[in-house]
C-alpha cells in the first residue's frame, strides 16, 4: 500500500510538472467556462426575443405565448458542457493517462523501478490512484464553473434536489474521462510506439463519438456534438432498433449524454434510451473494462527495457 | 535533377506508406465510415418513405385528401451528408497523421540529417513531402469517393447522371484541399518543434477547436437551436416580424457568424452541402449557379493552404531539429 502511495504521488507530482498537461487542462477550464457562458448568452437571447414577442403580441391585444425560457430547468444551461466534456475532457485524460506512463518509459524508470521489490500490480493502482486524481480536479473545474454559473444568474432559482443532480452530472463525467484516460495509461503501457500508444485511445474516442451513435440512430457525426440534435427518437425501423439493442450498449458516448441530459433535466420527454442495457451499467462496465485491460497490458509491460520504439 | 530528386523522395514517403500499410488502414477506415453513414442514411429514408406510404394509404382509406402530406423527397447525393461529415471530422485526422508521419520518420530514424547532407536542398525535400502527401491525400479520397458513388448507385437503383459526377468530383477536390491544410498544420509543427509528440498534440487541438469546437459555438448561438422545433415557430411569430426581431441582434448574428466563419471545416461543409445539393435550398439549382454563390468558400480553404505551405517552405529547418528529440 505504502508503494502503491508512492509511485501515486510521484506520478502526480510529475503530471503537476508537466507542461503539455496543464495546457489542456487550461484548455479545458476555458471550455468548460465557455459553455458556461453560452449556457447564459443562449437563454438571455431568447429570453430578449420572447420579450419583443410579447410587444408585437400586445400591440394586437393578443395572448402572448409562454416563455420558452422558463419551460426548462435551470440545470439546462450547462448542456453544452457535456460535449464539451466528452470531446476536451476525454482527450484531456487520454493525455493524463497516457503521459503518467510515457514520462517514465522516456525517462528510462521503468527498468529501474522494477529493479526495486514492486510489483506490476503496486504499479498499476498507483498509476489508477494518480489517474484518478488528476480527473478529479478537473471535475472541481466542471464544479466550480458550473456553480458559479447557476448561483449568478439571477433569475435561476436551485433547490436542494437539483443541486444534487448537478453533483451527479460531476460524478458522471469523471466516470466517463476516467474510462478514457485508463484505456490511454492501458495502451502506453503495452505498446511500443508511442504514437501509436496515443492514436488507439483517440480512434476509441472517435468511433464512440462519430461512428456508433450513426449506427444506433443515424445521428449525423457533426449531430453527434450537439447536446440538443443528439437526443433524437430512433428512427423506426427493424435495422436500427436490432442495431440500438445490439450495439447501443456498447455506446459509451451516448450512454454519457443521455445520463446527463436526464440529470441536467434537458432530456425530451418520453426519449427512451436506445439500448435495453441502462446507461449507467454500459458506463460503469466501461470504466470496469478499461481498468481490467490496463491492468493486463502493465502486467504484460516490459519491464526491462526504458523508451518507445519511435 | 530538381524534379526527380523531388520525385524521389516522394516516391520514397509513398512506398513507405503503404509497405507499412498505414494509408491502406487509413483510407479503409475512412471509406468504412463514409460507408456506415450512405448505409444508415438510406434506411432512415427508407423509413421515412415507408411512413409516408403507410399515411397516405389510411388517409385515402378514410376518403381524406392526401395534399397536406409532405411526401419525402429522394435526392441521392443528399445520402452522402454523413459521408461528407465523416470526411470533415476524420479525413482531417488522417491529414494530421500523414503530415505527422511524414515528419517523424526522417528525424527518428536520423534520416533527415542523412538526405540533408546530400545535394538536396531544403525546397526539394519540402517538395518531395508535399507531393508525396497530394497523391495519398488525393488518392485515399478518390477511393472513398468511387466506392461511395458505387455505393449510392446500389442503394437507391438509380444511375447518377453526368453532372452528379461532376459534383462528386469537384466534392472531392475540394476536401483533399481541406485535408492537405491539415497535413500542411501538421508537418509544419512535427518538423520544427523540439517535441514531435508535441507536435501531434497541438495539431490535435487545433482539430479540435476548428472542425467541431468552433462550429458548434456558432451552432449553439443560434437561438433557433435552443428550443425544440425553433424559438419563432413555438412563438407562433409570423415571418415578417420574425425578421423585424432578428434584425434587431444584427451584432449577435455577426460574432456567431464570425466565429463559424473562422472554421475552415464550416467552409468545406457549406460548400460540399451546397454542391451535392444536402442543403434543401440548393438542391437542385444548376451547378455553376451554386459555384458562383461557393467561390468565396472555396478560395478560403485553398488560400487557407497556400498560406500555411508558404510558412513551411520558408521556415528554414533548424540543426537542432534533425533527430527526434
Amino acid at each position: 500500500m505504502r508503494m502503491t502511495r508512492s509511485i501515486a504521488q510521484q506520478s502526480f507530482d510529475a503530471l503537476l510538472r508537466s507542461q503539455i498537461v496543464w495546457m489542456f487542462i487550461t484548455i479545458f477550464a476555458v471550455l468548460v467556462s465557455v459553455s458556461a457562458y453560452l449556457g447564459w448568452s443562449a437563454t438571455h437571447t431568447v429570453q430578449s426575443i420572447y420579450l419583443d414577442a410579447v410587444q408585437y403580441f400586445e400591440s394586437l391585444n393578443q395572448e402572448p405565448p409562454t416563455n420558452p425560457v422558463l419551460q426548462t430547468s435551470p440545470l439546462a444551461l450547462m448542456r453544452n458542457m457535456v460535449t464539451y466534456i466528452s470531446l476536451i475532457g476525454a482527450l484531456a485524460a487520454i493525455i493524463v493517462g497516457h503521459q503518467l506512463v510515457a514520462n517514465d518509459k522516456k525517462s528510462g524508470t521503468i527498468p529501474l523501478l522494477f529493479t526495486h521489490p514492486i510489483s506490476a500490480k503496486q504499479y498499476a493502482f498507483g498509476k489508477f490512484w494518480a489517474l484518478g486524481k488528476m480527473l478529479f480536479a478537473m471535475s472541481l473545474i466542471v464544479t466550480i464553473f458550473g456553480g458559479v454559473l447557476l448561483l449568478v444568474l439571477p433569475a435561476v432559482q436551485i433547490d436542494e434536489t437539483r443541486w444534487m443532480q448537478f453533483i451527479a452530472f460531476v460524478v458522471l463525467s469523471w466516470v466517463y474521462m476516467s474510462i478514457f484516460g485508463t484505456l490511454a495509461l492501458g495502451f502506453a503501457a503495452r505498446v511500443e510506439s508511442q504514437s501509436s500508444a496515443l492514436l488507439m485511445p483517440i480512434l476509441f474516442l472517435l468511433i464512440a463519438t462519430f461512428i456508433l451513435p450513426e449506427v444506433t440512430g443515424n445521428i449525423h457525426p457533426t449531430a453527434a456534438i450537439n447536446p440538443i440534435s443528439a437526443l433524437a427518437a430512433t428512427p423506426n425501423s427493424g435495422f436500427f432498433r436490432i442495431s440500438s439493442s445490439l450495439i447501443g450498449m456498447l455506446s459509451l458516448e451516448e450512454a454519457y449524454l443521455y445520463q446527463s441530459a436526464k440529470l441536467l433535466d434537458f432530456l425530451p420527454d418520453a426519449l427512451a434510451y436506445r439500448s435495453p442495457i441502462p446507461p449507467i451499467f454500459t458506463l460503469m462496465s466501461g470504466l470496469a473494462g478499461s481498468i481490467v485491460c490496463a491492468y493486463l497490458f502493465i502486467q504484460k509491460m516490459l519491464k526491462t527495457t526504458g523508451d518507445f520504439n519511435v | 535533377m530538381f524534379k526527380s530528386t523531388i520525385r524521389t523522395i516522394a516516391q520514397k514517403d509513398i512506398k513507405l506508406s503503404i509497405r507499412d500499410q498505414f494509408i491502406l488502414l487509413a483510407t479503409g477506415f475512412l471509406t468504412l465510415a463514409a460507408l456506415i453513414s450512405l448505409v444508415t442514411g438510406a434506411i432512415a429514408l427508407a423509413t421515412d418513405v415507408a411512413t409516408y406510404e403507410h399515411a397516405k394509404v389510411t388517409l385515402l382509406a378514410l376518403g381524406k385528401s392526401v395534399d397536406q402530406l409532405a411526401a419525402p423527397e429522394f435526392y441521392p447525393l443528399k445520402l452522402m451528408r454523413g459521408a461528407v461529415e465523416q470526411i470533415e471530422i476524420m479525413g482531417a485526422i488522417i491529414g494530421i497523421l500523414i503530415g505527422y508521419r511524414a515528419a517523424i520518420g526522417e528525424r527518428g530514424r536520423l534520416t533527415l540529417a542523412l538526405i540533408l547532407t546530400r545535394p538536396v536542398t531544403r525546397m526539394q525535400f519540402l517538395g518531395g513531402k508535399f507531393l508525396s502527401a497530394f497523391v495519398l491525400i488525393f488518392g485515399g479520397l478518390a477511393l472513398v469517393f468511387f466506392v461511395s458513388s458505387l455505393m449510392l448507385y446500389f442503394i437507391s437503383g438509380v444511375g447518377l447522371n453526368a453532372v452528379d459526377y461532376v459534383r462528386i468530383a469537384i466534392t472531392w477536390f475540394c476536401a483533399s484541399i481541406y485535408i492537405m491544410v491539415f497535413f500542411t498544420l501538421a508537418f509544419g509543427l512535427s518538423l520544427h518543434l523540439k517535441t514531435p509528440s508535441h507536435a501531434l498534440l497541438y495539431s490535435f487541438i487545433i482539430w479540435l477547436m476548428v472542425v467541431l469546437i468552433a462550429p458548434q459555438i456558432g451552432d449553439t448561438l443560434d437561438p433557433d437551436n435552443q428550443v425544440a422545433g425553433g424559438v419563432f415557430k413555438q412563438l407562433h411569430v409570423p415571418k415578417a416580424e420574425e425578421d423585424r426581431i432578428k434584425a434587431g441582434y444584427a451584432g449577435f448574428e455577426s460574432i456567431r457568424g464570425g466565429i463559424e466563419a473562422a472554421s475552415i471545416t464550416k467552409h468545406f461543409e457549406r460548400f460540399g452541402f451546397a454542391v451535392l445539393g444536402i442543403k434543401d435550398t440548393y438542391t437542385g439549382v444548376p451547378l455553376a449557379d451554386i459555384l458562383k454563390e461557393k467561390s468565396s468558400d472555396f478560395w478560403w480553404i485553398v488560400l487557407t493552404e497556400l498560406g500555411l505551405a508558404v510558412l513551411v517552405f520558408a521556415l528554414p529547418i533548424s540543426s537542432n531539429r534533425l533527430t527526434k528529440e
